[in-house]
């Protein structure tokens, strides 16, 4: 039942409202808006971007459902659905939403969901599945807010026996980094980046090995601690190690700091040589994990508690969006990039930007969420959309219009981009030029450092004995010197000028000597001057090489934050395009829809014109065949009447003749008689004329008689011509209506087939269109329960958790018996919840486990898929479970029900423990027939209509 | 279902209903039969011939190429087993396959793998998804790959098989991003699938009543709102039902006792006449593992032993489908997750070995009696055609007529068949 007026669900009337809000939002005028509560915001932003007719809110009981489905993670049980029911009090969806959020289920509900969500059903020797999803629901329990859990998660490295819960993550994961990279990056930041570990992924140009190895950063120096491999492991962290990489495809080599999509990099702090460890590694030690001073998946986990990055909020909200509304803003989940852009950008935003304003409350957030109309909207799509074309199509127009020109913008955002990337691809590979040559002008350093050293060598030596001949030279000079004026002085000294003599012979010999030395020295010292050139000169080369390479990498730093700023501005154009563009799209899609409807009416309208037609035809025919029948009958009856008159006719014609024969006969006699003879012959003759009178007025009639059956005559023949026309006649229509029977049969059939496609087109038109309005919150989605939901839901619907129920309650009452006439207090009775859920989870949860197996993707994967394999259908339809589950027994619902003698009440408490809703008129009908025919058959009619429901459609989907 | 009011009830109607559910995945209405009951038998018969299939046999542990497909007699490395002739002039395998080497004119041998992996989990998961195994990706095995590939939507039966001795049964992770439809059903020491067979609790009578019951209930719901999901939950229904009508394929019993005698009444003989007839009943993919071959002790007795049971029914298995025509269309594959070392250990074992060795196949688009590349004297390492397990998995795609080189579409998202990096080995290719 739709609500006639829609009111949201704390009582305010909305309508008002959303007219406002997007009159508001329509022209940003924020204070105003910042007054409203969340949902309100939600719902204006939404219905300022609708391009679709949408349902009003869904009827109680789907809401019912999909809010225990939701927050609790089951179906409601039949008494829950009757009190919600029975409450006609305004704002009860507001109070049911309350209530749930603060019940046991919702705690582990959501702890089920984060660790399927975290872990995606990974079994590993370190962390107990319970221990990790104990850790998780106590923190739903007393609603840790999300930043406080992510960091909880990324932080944990399992050393502590006693918390070892929270480093499952890590752990599941043998803390691999590559393994951490891709998870952390899909999982809190919602990007998909795996491909970016070897090459920047071809088709999604946000994702770049330089995204991947910024978070690669904070995570490479982690790896998983087990120095004994039969114990469980912990994490552990290097104090060195650095994200380095080098693309597959183009050979570009980067190398990150640590840094979050959208971010820098971090400042890191500068550890001194010797300070690296807190825990040093000891050799003689294994067992002793070592344990770094400065830890970067702690700055990591700092980050995450801080909770300031843009892109970690959209995953979060977009994540917990998708739990509420079936899919997310942006989907898949994993993939933020601009080209899968948000269905809502600014609705995203808004919703990052408030969950950090409410402080990663995330009960308050899933509270609004489901406070929305958007969540709170019927699943049915509009029945007709025929009606609306001409207003879509002119609305096509405008939005065409406006793709257009947001669309050139994105362009031109995107070539600037483009541009800005290959400058900074030039720098960059400039740079990487500049470092490849370097080893090369580094080694001809050293090498014409060397030729220098070996040449001064040379020189050196050669300089010596130049050096020490030359002081000779000037000691024996001086000699010379001296003795020359000495023989000058005494001249008449023989001796003496023969001494000068040897003196200048000697010195001349020197002087030639060290002359040639100097000539050796010379040259070796013009070679020295050579080598030192060459090597200040590639001294030079290398101190420029590296002062370019400074400058470039200085280039490049600043590049950084304008590139941000560029990429920032290409984002926001793509995204505006493509909003526009998605709507467009969506109204595109409206349209084609509509024209299939009236293709369908049309082929249909032509089906029934031809079925008239047909059956029109065949009346035809029956009545002429009916008609031929009847003529054919008068046929013998009129030759009959016919032969009857010609009959009479010979008679008449015989006694004619007789009668002219006899008067012949009489005049002849008559003549040979004397006439008036009074003699026996005159007696005679009398007689005779007499009698010719008499035959003469025989004759007479007979002449009258003919002529009057001539008459009947001429009509009977004129009858029989015209029946047997008659009949040439109908016979000739009833074949040419006969002949017309198969033509507009095979009319009929080419018409239905027609009818049959056109019908097939516009289903899947329409679940199509379903997809794509359910995918932008215009109608509510149709979901898959998940492994965990369907176990719990059909444990309850069965009556298992009841049972259980009663066992646990009875045992708190034992264990905390109430005195007597005291009244229980709100304290006790949420402890007498927590007690009950922990006791029903406990003995139920290997069931779980069975349809885990059956119902969730392998470990590993994304577990959001869904598929249904016949091995599903044949545990439902063979297994000893649910089989068991079916069978009366200790009040549960098959019992219960093969208890009730009248059929509405049967119906009524099949119909809400399974559906949550109450059986329409058509089905207490069939269930009362079924019950009728098979009267002595009570409980297998119990099981068998119980298991039909439990297996249909409604039953495995959310809606 | 959406009301049809049109519907003219004829044949044509139903089939195109039919058909569309089909590719959709599809909705309630009445339960079909398979294949068969759609199609004659003559034209039953005829898709069966143009439907490729293929059978794994995995020597799990690692099987010593040295005694079996590549033995070095006479050199250091060789053992004590002596090489045999084959059915195949020229070429010799080890003399523990006397059957099989009867075989080899409809086989091939590859005899230079190197996978350059020496684990068990990383050999095995190179041989069966051509991928090297890192932490953070995961691919389909070749199985997966070869259901979804060859899928047969019109089947309630699954397309990819894996007969263990011993498992625990349940869905595997082993097709991926292909989706669980493709992830292999294990039967546990050859038993057919679980909850297979109605219980004698539920007559024939109240499971037809409860399924009619099911499917009025959905009609409603479909009028209301009917999306691909919907479909595919209503059609897993008929898909099961279908399964059980036919669960008698998992049935060895149905064989002749002369079968069953020929194939051997241990587990693997029993295996193989159960992947022969899962073979012939259109499953696309059948896995038997034979175990153990981790040989690191006695490697020659456990060889012995070992293959001595392997070699008979393997041998029947090919002389049986070539005999029965099946053998053009079904690939045949004997693989492990790697060799074993040519040094022979003290302890007479041989160790794990991923360098040089060899595989067995045949049938469909294999080139029979070929050998592709070789090892030196003494095995040590390939010498001619290296090739590793992405050549390997293109080559078994192109044998069974699958372009190995093409993407999957799954989602929107482009996934290729194998691994791009490597290239199906032509020259085997018949």
């Amino acid at each position: 039942m739709i609500q006639p007026t829609p009111t949201s669900p704390n009582g305010r009337t909305a309508g008002r409202w959303s007219v406002l809000l997007s009159l508001a939002v329509a022209l940003s005028a924020g204070p105003v808006i910042a007054a409203a509560p969340l949902h309100e915001r939600i719902d204006a932003a939404l219905d300022a971007a609708r391009v679709a007719p949408s349902p009003g809110l869904a009827d109680d009981s789907s809401f019912l459902r999909r809010a225990f489905l939701d927050l609790a993670g089951r179906i409601p049980s039949a008494d829950e659905a009757r009190a919600f029911f029975a409450d006609s009090t305004t704002g009860k969806r507001g109070r049911l939403i309350d209530r749930l959020l603060a019940g046991p289920d919702h705690a582990r509900h959501m702890a089920i969901t984060f660790d399927v969500t975290w872990v995606e059903r990974r079994s590993d020797p370190h962390v107990k599945a319970d221990v990790w999803r104990e850790f998780l629901r106590a923190r739903f329990e007393t609603n840790a807010p999300y930043t406080a859990l992510a960091r909880d998660v990324i932080l944990s490295d399992g050393a502590d026996e006693k918390d070892k819960g929270g480093a499952k993550f890590l752990l599941a994961r043998d803390a691999e980094p590559n393994a951490l990279t891709r998870d952390v990056s899909r999982m809190f930041l919602g990007k998909d980046v795996q491909c970016a570990q070897c090459h920047n992924h071809p088709r999604i140009d946000d994702y770049t090995m330089r995204e991947y190895y910024g978070v690669n950063a904070f995570l490479t120096r982690t790896h998983l601690f087990r120095p004994d491999t039969k114990k469980p492991g912990v994490v552990a962290e290097n104090p060195t190690g650095e994200a380095d990489y080098k693309s597959v495809f183009t050979q570009a080599e980067g190398r990150s700091k640590p840094r979050l999509p959208g971010g820098g990099e971090i400042a890191e702090p500068v550890v001194a040589k010797g300070g690296e460890y807190k825990v040093k590694p000891d050799k003689k030690n294994k067992k002793l994990r070592p344990i770094p001073t400065y830890s970067r998946r702690a700055a990591l986990a700092e980050l995450f508690a801080k909770g300031d990055n843009l892109q970690f909020r959209r995953n979060i909200v977009n994540r917990l969006w998708a739990h509420m509304m079936g899919c997310g803003i942006v989907e898949p989940v994993d993939f933020h990039h601009s080209d899968n852009p948000p269905t809502h950008p600014e609705l995203l935003d808004l919703l990052a930007n408030e969950f950090a304003a409410m402080q990663f409350d995330m009960r308050a957030f899933l509270r609004e969420l489901a406070l929305t109309r958007a969540y709170q909207r019927g699943f049915d799509l509009p029945n007709s959309l025929a009606p609306t074309v001409i207003g879509l199509e002119k609305r096509l127009t405008s939005l065409d219009a406006d793709y257009e020109q947001l669309s050139d913008e994105a362009s031109k955002a995107i070539v600037a981009f483009d541009r800005f990337k290959a400058a900074e691809e030039e720098k960059q590979t400039a740079l990487a030029k500049v470092i490849g040559g370097r080893p090369k002008l580094e080694k001809q350093v050293a090498e014409t450092d060397k030729a220098r050293a070996a040449a001064k060598t040379t020189a050196d030596a050669a300089a010596k004995p130049w050096n020490e001949n030359n002081t000779r030279l000037q000691t024996l000079a001086e000699a010379a010197a001296k003795a020359k004026q000495a023989a000058e002085n005494l001249k008449d000294d023989k001796e003496l000028a023969q001494a000068a003599a040897v003196f200048e012979d000697r010195r001349v010999k020197l002087a030639a000597e060290v002359a040639k030395l100097k000539a050796g020295f010379d040259a070796k010292a013009a070679l020295l001057k050579t080598a030192e050139q060459k090597a200040s000169a590639a001294k030079l080369a290398l101190d420029s090489a590296n002062a370019r390479a400074a400058k470039l990498a200085a280039e490049l730093k600043g590049m950084d934050s304008l590139r941000l700023a560029e990429d920032n501005r290409r984002v926001k154009a793509k995204l505006a395009a493509n909003f526009v563009m998605q709507r467009r799209d969506t109204v595109r899609e409206l349209v084609a829809v509509a024209r299939l409807e009236s293709v369908d009416a049309d082929a249909r309208a032509k089906v029934r014109e031809l079925e008239v037609a047909a059956r029109t035809n065949k009346k035809t025919v029956d009545e002429l065949a009916a008609r031929q029948r009847e003529l054919s009958a008068g046929l013998p009856v009129a030759q009959g009447e016919l032969n009857l008159v010609l009959t009479e006719r010979a008679a008449i014609a015989d006694a004619l003749q007789l009668a002219e024969a006899d008067i012949a006969q009489i005049a002849a006699d008559l003549g040979s008689a004397n006439v008036g003879e009074p003699s026996k012959d005159g007696d005679r003759a009398e007689a005779l004329l007499t009698w010719k009178r008499a035959r003469e007025g025989e004759l007479a009639g007979l002449r009258g008689r003919t002529d009057s059956t001539r008459a009947a005559f001429l009509q009977t023949v004129r009858e029989l011509v015209n029946l047997k026309a008659a009949i040439v006649d109908n016979d000739a229509r009833l074949i040419e209506a006969r002949a017309r029977g198969p033509k507009l049969a095979e009319n009929l059939t080419a018409a239905s087939k027609t009818a049959a496609a056109s019908a097939e087109k516009l289903d899947l038109a329409r679940i199509a269109l379903g997809d794509t309005l359910g995918a932008r919150f215009d109608v509510g989605g149709l979901t898959p329960l998940t492994p965990e939901q369907l176990c719990w839901s059909m444990l309850e619907a069965t009556g298992e958790t009841a049972k259980q129920a009663k066992a646990a309650e009875a045992e708190f009452a034992k264990k905390n018996p109430l005195k007597k006439g005291a009244k229980s207090t709100p304290a006790r009775e949420a402890e007498r919840a927590k007690f009950v859920e922990q006791y029903v989870y406990g003995k139920l949860k290997g069931q779980e486990a069975n349809f885990v197996s059956l119902f969730g993707s392998a470990a590993g994967s994304p577990q959001n898929a869904f598929f249904a394999t016949p091995d599903q259908a044949l545990f439902f339809a063979n297994g000893g479970n649910v089989r068991g589950w079916l069978n009366p027994s200790g009040g549960n619902l098959t019992d219960r029900l093969s208890r009730l003698e009248d059929p509405g009440a049967f119906a009524e408490e099949l119909y809400l423990s399974a559906l949550t809703r109450r059986p329409t008129p058509a089905e207490i009908a069939d269930l009362k027939a079924e019950l009728a025919a098979r009267s002595g058959d009570r409980k297998a009619v119990a099981q068998e209509l119980a298991w039909a429901l439990l297996t249909s459609l409604e039953f495995r989907f959310r809606h | 279902m959406k009301k049809i009011d049109y519907a003219c009830g004829s044949e044509e109607h139903g089939m195109a209903r039919r058909n569309f559910l089909g590719t959709m995945a599809a909705g309630a209405g009445a339960m079909a039969g398979g294949l068969g009951s759609f199609v004659s038998p003559a034209a039953a018969e005829q898709l069966k011939r143009d439907q490729k299939r293929m059978i794994v046999i995995e020597l799990s542990g690692g099987v010593s190429q040295l005694e079996s497909w590549d033995p070095k007699p006479g050199t250091d490395t060789g053992g004590p087993f002596r090489a045999i002739p084959t059915s195949v002039p020229g070429i010799h395998i080890s003399e523990l396959l006397p059957h099989t080497a009867k075989q080899m004119h409809r086989l091939s041998l590859v005899r230079s793998i190197n996978i350059h992996e020496n684990d068990h989990g990383k050999g095995r998961f190179k041989m069966l998804t051509g991928y090297k195994q890192t932490p953070a990706a995961s691919y389909p095995e070749i199985g997966a790959v070869v259901a979804k590939g060859l899928d047969d939507s019109s089947s309630g039966l699954p397309g990819n098989i894996k007969i263990y001795p011993s498992a625990s049964g349940g869905r595997s992770a082993d097709s991926a991003y292909l989706g669980p439809k493709y992830g292999s059903v294990m039967l546990d020491g050859g038993k057919a699938p679980a909850n297979s067979a109605r219980p004698d609790v539920i007559t024939a009578e109240a499971d037809a009543r409860r399924n009619r019951l099911r499917q009025a209930a959905n009609e409603r719901f479909l009028a209301r709102r009917r999306t691909a999901y919907t479909d595919a939950y209503a059609q897993s229904y008929e898909q099961a039902a279908e399964l059980m009508a036919q669960r008698d394929i998992f049935d060895l019993s149905k064989e002749s006792k002369k079968d069953q005698e020929r194939y051997g009444s241990h587990d693997f003989g029993r295996h193989c006449l159960l992947a022969r007839r899962l073979a012939e009943n259109g499953i696309s993919y059948v896995q038997v593992r034979h175990s153990n071959y981790d040989t690191h002790n006695e490697n020659f007795n456990f060889h012995l032993e070992q293959l001595g049971e392997f070699d008979k029914p393997f041998a029947t298995l090919v002389d049986d489908l070539a005999d029965r025509g099946l053998l053009e269309s079904t690939l045949i594959v004997v693989l492990s997750e790697f060799g074993r070392t040519p040094r022979i250990n003290e302890r007479y074992g041989r160790d794990h070995w991923g360098k040089a060795w060899s595989i067995c196949l045949g049938g469909a688009g294999i080139q029979p009696g070929a050998v592709i590349g070789a090892t030196n004297k003494n095995g040590t390492e390939v010498t001619d055609r290296e090739v590793d397990g992405g050549h390997l998995f293109h080559t078994y795609l192109r044998a069974v007529g699958l372009k190995s080189n093409r993407q999957f579409n799954i989602d929107g998202r482009k996934f290729p068949l194998a691994n791009p990096a490597a290239e199906p080995i032509r020259e085997l290719l018949a």
